[in-house]
């Protein structure tokens, strides 16, 4: 079996944010047996470490980590400022505390800015003493340049601290294994990293580490296959009017609540034989606009896929579309020649505005400040519930006309085979456009 | 306060705990404190794998809760958590009733009052 940190064969030392990449993590290790540090980053996997010693291999943060563990001071170090106010600090314990709820004992936590390879970092030391003397500590790192928000920093604290404590716990309990460790940076190939993305082929046990991999869990024991899984998910979700005319149609409407002024309507349609991804339709003011291509980053049915843009679009517009880049917009009819007959009719939403969550409001978090990010999520489902029409529900006693136009243009669609998908190259590429 | 045996075993055994959970959920004996099944539905290769957990008023009362509730809280707790990690969508969306429209809602944080929960799928511009 490998040597590996899951397996208990090293400690967490300390995690530290990358300062090129936000929120990917390089973990500082301490062999179990050697003592010896070890880091996920480039410089120590490759030897890159310009300051390492010949008897040994190093970097920025095996180094730092060797100080904390020799308990020399930090040069230059400064209270972490707004980060270490009293509340702030205590969000981070809570955090913890939620996440690991068996973990018991007096807990501290302090805060610090100081500098790695002439980068500003905030440290935040975990500390939890436990009733029968023992003391089990997790440091995490984090970049100032990204500006963390105190939402990151409480889920990664708890994350990171959280894990390092609770494995030290184990040990002390004489358990080696703590589940598996958050994921963290790895310098992988081309080919690994996509197999990365596209998830592993068969996950036989699920740790709280990689608990999301449980979607990838092909056989439920439902005698369902993943597609139909995916489709009775969509149809529940949808309510059986919308599915019906999702059915029927072939796509649908969703009325833009961010370009209410250009009366934009974003016309979802499916692959008839619902295997492809098929482009989004972009109306203005009736007019047929663009084309967005928006396609699966991972590996999940074409309902899942569906249901993904559809309800992305109603609750956060703006986050769904920042995936579409100048390349991912074309010109009308890029995918398939069927013309546009019925009408694509914009109609009022409210605006719904995720709320922004910047380290200034971090101090008014948990305060009754009617700025703060929670008053502002309850705020928003207030708003949310007073949602109009959004969505164009028209009747499933559509006329006829409109019923054997659709099926006709189903039938001449050159994708309707399921030969194409929404990468095809364009024919045409011109009027792009994004906001 | 010293860990118990038994804390540490809750803390490393997430299977034991699992298996109890899924028991309990097939014999419906919940403690007091559960208002009923909450569900996440994470999407992926699978379709979508409900994941089932006590729904309570609020993480306080995590306590009055058996180890294996307790357990099914945190995981779908940590199913929120990551999949803010990897920046995935979690929308609080329930089936809509007739002659209703959906109404998803971005969720940032965990409520373990919640029914239904929907961690979408990863999108790109293709």
């Amino acid at each position: 079996m490998p040597r590996s940190l899951a397996n208990g064969d090293y400690s967490l030392v300390m995690a530290v944010e990358s300062s090129s990449r936000a929120d990917s993590w390089y973990r500082v290790l301490a062999d179990r047996q050697t003592g010896a540090l070890s880091c996920d980053c480039p410089p120590w996997t490759f030897k890159q470490d310009a300051q390492a010693s010949t008897s040994g291999r190093s970097c920025h943060h095996t180094r730092l980590a060797q100080q904390l563990s020799r308990a020399t001071p930090l040069s230059a170090t400064t209270p972490a400022g707004a980060f270490a106010q009293g509340r702030a600090l205590a969000s981070l314990i809570s955090a913890t505390q939620q996440q690991w709820p068996g973990l018991r004992g007096e807990w501290s936590i302090e805060g610090r800015v100081a500098e790695i390879n002439e980068k500003p970092y905030v440290f935040f030391l975990l500390t939890l003493a436990l009733g029968n003397g023992g003391m089990a500590t997790g440091v995490t790192a984090f970049a100032q340049r990204h500006r963390p928000t105190q939402q990151h920093l409480q889920t990664r604290v708890a994350m990171w601290s959280g894990y390092a404590i609770a494995s030290e716990v184990a040990r002390i309990g004489g358990f080696p294994l703590a589940g598996q460790p958050p994921e963290h940076f790895r310098v992988t190939s081309g080919r690994r990293a996509r197999r990365a993305v596209a998830g592993p082929a068969s996950t036989p046990a699920i740790g709280l580490g990689d608990i999301l991999r449980i979607g990838d869990v092909e056989d439920l024991g439902d005698g369902l296959r993943p597609t139909e899984r995916a489709e009775l998910t969509l149809r529940l979700f949808l309510g059986e009017q919308l599915y019906q005319q999702l059915e029927t149609r072939g796509f649908l409407d969703v009325s833009s609540a961010h370009y209410a002024e250009e009366q934009r309507v974003y016309r979802l349609r499916r692959d008839p034989s619902k295997r492809y991804e098929r482009r989004v339709r972009v109306f203005e003011r009736g007019r047929y606009f663009n084309d967005l291509c928006i396609v699966r980053a991972q590996n999940v049915p074409e309902a899942d896929h569906f249901l993904t843009v559809f309800l992305g679009l109603l609750s956060d517009e703006e986050t769904t579309l920042s995936v579409v880049k100048r390349h991912n917009i074309f010109a009308p009819n890029s995918d398939g020649r069927e013309r546009e007959t019925v009408p694509a009719i914009w109609q009022p939403r409210l605006c719904i505005a995720p709320p922004k969550i910047l380290p200034d409001d971090v101090l008014n978090w948990q305060s009754g400040n009617p700025g703060c990010p929670r008053c502002w999520l309850h705020l928003r489902a207030e708003l949310l519930r007073e949602m109009s029409n959004c969505v164009q529900v028209e009747g499933i006693d559509e006329s006829e006309h409109q019923l054997l136009h659709a099926r006709f243009l189903q039938r001449c669609d050159p994708l309707a085979d399921g030969c194409g998908t929404a990468n095809q190259p364009t024919t045409a590429e011109g009027s792009h456009r994004l906001r | 306060m010293t860990m118990t045996a038994e804390n540490e075993t809750t803390l490393v055994n997430e299977e034991a705990l699992a298996r109890r959970w899924k028991e309990r959920c097939a014999s419906s004996q919940f403690s007091q404190a559960v208002l009923g099944l909450g569900t996440i539905r994470v999407m992926g290769k699978a379709g979508d794998a409900p994941v089932q957990f006590p729904r309570i008023t609020s993480l306080d009362t995590l306590s009055a809760l058996e180890p294996d509730e307790q357990w099914a809280v945190r995981a779908a707790q940590a199913i929120v958590i990551q999949a803010y990690d990897q920046r995935r969508s979690v929308l609080a969306a329930a089936p809509p009733q007739p002659d209703s429209l959906p109404m998803p809602k971005p969720v940032t944080t965990f409520d373990p009052s919640v029914e239904t929960l929907l961690v979408t799928s990863i999108i790109r511009g293709g």
